[in-house]
């Protein structure tokens, strides 16, 4: 999925002029309020990923689970990168809603 | 056979049965025939089954053996059916796939439809494969000979994890069976197998079309239990004959139908009305009851009526039904010979395919015929609906198909298919992305809020469904879309779970500022006149749209030109919501949608203008509170819809101002400051023009929530193969292209 030779970036190239300034690796806090998994993750690796393992892990389905992280919808695709996330930052899990009206 | 015992409780023996007695006939008089491997598969699995071995029925069993025996020779038949019986194990949609080519390639002639149903009975009894097994026989055993479209669409539509359902199933396969013998002579008895008909119908693969008509005309709705029929029950033009198990009463069986069907029908179809509530024993009642339809001419039933009958009622039923079939044709021989060309059947051989989703008013637009496919096939994905498919190969077929049917019908083609089958199995040829999200629709394809909507989602939209947080946020951001450029820096879309996240901490209601205070971390708050805040609590989906006006002078000021009337209320805060969504019909999803309405930005006073057709930016802004004399216009004002049950949300939003404007802004909104009134009593809300009060039934009596969420379907439908067309020109590209 995310192998190195599968999905090669447009933006590579840009991507090792920026490394030395933040390092590779991030710590990423999972959380639904019960439960906290921490996950390390590349910068540049979907979040696809980290969003599958929690839900394995916690043993929800994944079209029910949204991911949120400041408030912001977190898709498959996004990375840390694009999500300009930092070093620590937190994903809050929330559960599908459902509703209707009277 | 055995003639039905009374004294006997298990009408399943006598299906299973009748059901081998039919396989046996055709054998005999195919002593060539090839059995299919779903038939073979079936005998297995039925001997296999603890049903059987419980009945320790050594007659039968042996019966079957010699059955098998014989086409076991087969080989290669053989071979495929282990094969195919032993893949099939595995469920999920990659195993359907797999097997589905398999099926195809090997039996070019094998009915997808079959193939289908089967996959999907094994898909929702997976703990019970006999009874799946053996229906699929019999299904088979139909198919074979007949075009039981109709029959097993409904078939599969009511297929629960029910024991006496399946027996239930048999036995109105086997009414259609009875009725094909009824088409070939009239004067036998029904109730007796003729295998000479089954086989004029097998070698020649011919379908007779009286047949067919009967059971077009006549769809058949079977279950023992009515609970777990009206609970997937789809719109269905044929008349419903409910075959109720002696246990139901009627009343239980209209309540059913008051509390579901009726409910769920489309719009677009009549309501059903139940003509008559059979007793469960009254045969002769029915019998006469159409008897007399019969002689006053009007035999065919309309598809607004519902007949609730026992079994041997419907049985009757569908015995008169078939005699007063008009086919002129002599039979010789169990064969037909036809006068012309033209009254050949056309069913010959299937060429292509078509979905066919039974009949619909005239005036239905094919759209809607489609979305309703559409929904189908996303409900195929969690095995719950399958979507019927009729061999139809030609113009000639389709036509035939229309001039036969009252109603007018629409056939979706064979490139509607794909379209859907792309829908629910993924037919890219690259494997390495089978996980959880390979159906999944990210919209819009850049900018920071994105949202990601599975294609499940989509059974959301379907008539009835509750809405979940995708399908909401996905309507937001096209009301975003659409609204004028100008306006849109006026308006701040909260996202669906904005409202959940503080209120709710370990699932007990409480006010927790920090677990939002990031959120808006890039926002302004106060600098935007509206804030919509989607709100989903205990079920119901509610918005509170929250209006920061004060930085909005040249809005305002806008606003005043246009409407020609002040525009005032620095924080309002408009909640629409929604009460007691507990029992949910159509019509409330009125209230609901109006959430995800269309252009305007969804607030209070364009709602009644939506009734009027009005759009205009002008219309727009009189969501802007006219000035009223009662409210501070400095202050923020809570404006609430429907109700006084809201005080919670109130608060809520009340103390998350407060906790907003005091963190971000160093400014002290007291609570006291905040005020709510609600749309009935706020003169200030309404516009003059806007006659009376906002009456829910009144003014969203206009809007459309089945065509809206069959607009959202589209939308979406289309977005994904965008989406699908876009990731393939990129292949070489990231997965998930992002222009």
């Amino acid at each position: 999925m995310a192998s190195p030779n599968g999905s090669p970036s447009p933006g590579g190239e840009d991507r090792t002029e920026q490394e030395p300034q933040q390092s590779e690796h991030l710590n990423i806090k999972v959380t639904d309020n019960n439960n906290e998994v921490f996950f390390k993750i590349k910068r540049t690796t979907q979040l696809k990923k980290l969003m599958d393992a929690f839900c394995e892990r916690q043993g929800k389905a994944p079209q029910q689970c949204r991911f949120l992280f400041d408030g912001q919808r977190v898709n498959p695709p996004d990375t840390p990168e694009t999500l300009d996330m930092n070093d620590g930052d937190v994903l809050e899990v929330h559960q599908e809603q459902i509703g209707g009206s009277c | 056979m055995c003639p039905p015992n009374p004294n006997k409780p298990n009408a399943q023996y006598d299906d299973v049965t009748k059901l081998i007695t039919g396989l046996e006939n055709y054998q005999n008089a195919n002593p060539d025939s090839v059995a299919d491997f779903k038939t073979m598969t079936a005998l297995h699995k039925l001997v296999d089954s603890s049903w059987f071995r419980n009945r320790n029925d050594c007659h039968l069993k042996s019966r079957i053996e010699k059955m098998r025996q014989e086409w076991t020779d087969q080989t290669m038949i053989t071979r495929e059916a282990q094969s195919y019986s032993t893949t099939n194990i595995t469920s999920g949609k990659r195993a359907v796939e797999v097997n589905h080519d398999n099926v195809q390639s090997t039996f070019p002639h094998a009915d997808l439809s079959i193939i289908k149903s089967d996959v999907n009975l094994r898909g929702i009894s997976r703990t019970a494969p006999v009874k799946t097994y053996h229906l699929i026989a019999a299904l088979r055993l139909l198919m074979q000979g007949v075009d039981s479209t109709t029959i097993y669409v409904q078939a599969v539509h009511m297929m629960q994890r029910d024991d006496q359902l399946v027996v239930a199933i048999l036995y109105v396969l086997n009414m259609a069976v009875l009725a094909n013998h009824n088409d070939v002579d009239k004067d036998r008895q029904p109730g007796r197998h003729h295998p000479r008909h089954l086989t004029s119908n097998t070698v020649d693969g011919s379908k007779f079309p009286s047949h067919q008509r009967v059971l077009k005309e006549y769809g058949f709705l079977c279950s023992c239990d009515p609970k777990s029929i009206m609970s997937r029950l789809h719109p269905t033009p044929y008349p419903l004959v409910v075959v109720a198990s002696k246990e139901c009463t009627p009343k239980t069986i209209k309540r059913h139908l008051d509390m579901s069907v009726i409910r769920r029908w489309t719009s677009g179809l009549p309501k059903p009305q139940v003509i008559q509530v059979y007793d469960a024993d009254a045969n002769a009642q029915i019998s006469n009851a159409l008897r007399e339809r019969m002689q006053r001419g009007t035999p065919r039933l309309t598809h607004c009526e519902l007949i609730i009958t026992s079994r041997e009622g419907a049985d009757q039923f569908v015995e008169m039904s078939t005699m007063r079939t008009d086919s002129p044709e002599p039979h010789i021989g169990g064969r037909k010979s036809y006068q012309s060309e033209e009254d050949c059947p056309r069913f010959v051989q299937p060429v292509g395919r078509w979905i066919l989703l039974g009949s619909w008013p005239d005036d239905t637009k094919l759209t809607t015929v489609e979305s309703h496919v559409h929904a189908q096939a996303a409900g195929e994905f969690n095995n719950s609906v399958v979507t019927p498919v009729l061999h139809s190969p030609t113009q000639e077929v389709s036509d035939w198909l229309s001039r036969n049917f009252e109603n007018s019908l629409n056939l979706l083609c064979d490139d509607d298919m794909r379209r859907i089958r792309g829908m629910a199995f993924r037919e890219d040829e690259d494997d390495e992305d089978q996980s959880s999200w390979a159906n999944i629709l990210i919209y819009p394809t850049e900018g920071s809020r994105c949202i990601t909507i599975n294609l499940k989602d989509l059974e959301r939209l379907n008539e009835g469904s509750w809405l979940n947080d995708n399908v909401i946020s996905f309507a937001m951001q096209k009301i975003e879309e659409n609204m004028d450029q100008q306006h849109k820096t006026d308006v701040y879309f909260f996202d669906t779970l904005f409202y959940t996240t503080p209120t709710t901490k370990n699932g007990k209601e409480a006010f927790n500022y920090n677990a939002v205070k990031h959120w808006t971390k890039n926002r302004n708050l106060m600098t935007v006149p509206f804030i919509v805040v989607p709100i989903n609590e205990k079920y119901h989906w509610t918005a509170g749209i929250d209006g920061n006006d004060d930085s909005g002078d040249a809005l305002r000021d806008q606003a005043r030109e246009e409407k020609a009337s002040p525009t005032s209320a620095n924080h309002p805060i408009l909640a629409v919501r929604d009460r007691d969504a507990v029992v949910h019909s159509s019509i409330s999803t009125n209230q609901l949608s109006l959430l995800t309405k269309d252009k305007s930005s969804q607030t209070i006073a364009n709602i009644p203008n939506s009734r009027k057709g009005q759009t205009s930016s002008a219309q727009r802004k009189k969501k802007k509170l006219p000035a009223s004399k009662q409210y501070d216009a400095d202050m923020p004002v809570i404006i609430t819809l429907f109700g006084d049950q809201q005080t919670a949300a109130v608060s809520h939003l009340k103390g998350y101002i407060g906790a907003e404007a005091s963190d971000k802004h160093d400014v002290i909104v007291g609570r006291n400051q905040i005020q709510a009134m609600t749309a009935k009593e706020s003169g200030g809300v309404r516009d003059q023009d806007l006659d009376g009060e906002l009456d829910k039934e009144k003014d969203f009596e206009s809007f459309d929530a089945s065509g809206k969420r069959a607009r959202i379907r589209n939308e979406l439908l289309e977005l994904y193969e965008k989406q699908v067309a876009n990731h393939k020109s990129t292949k070489s590209g990231t997965k998930f292209s992002v222009p």
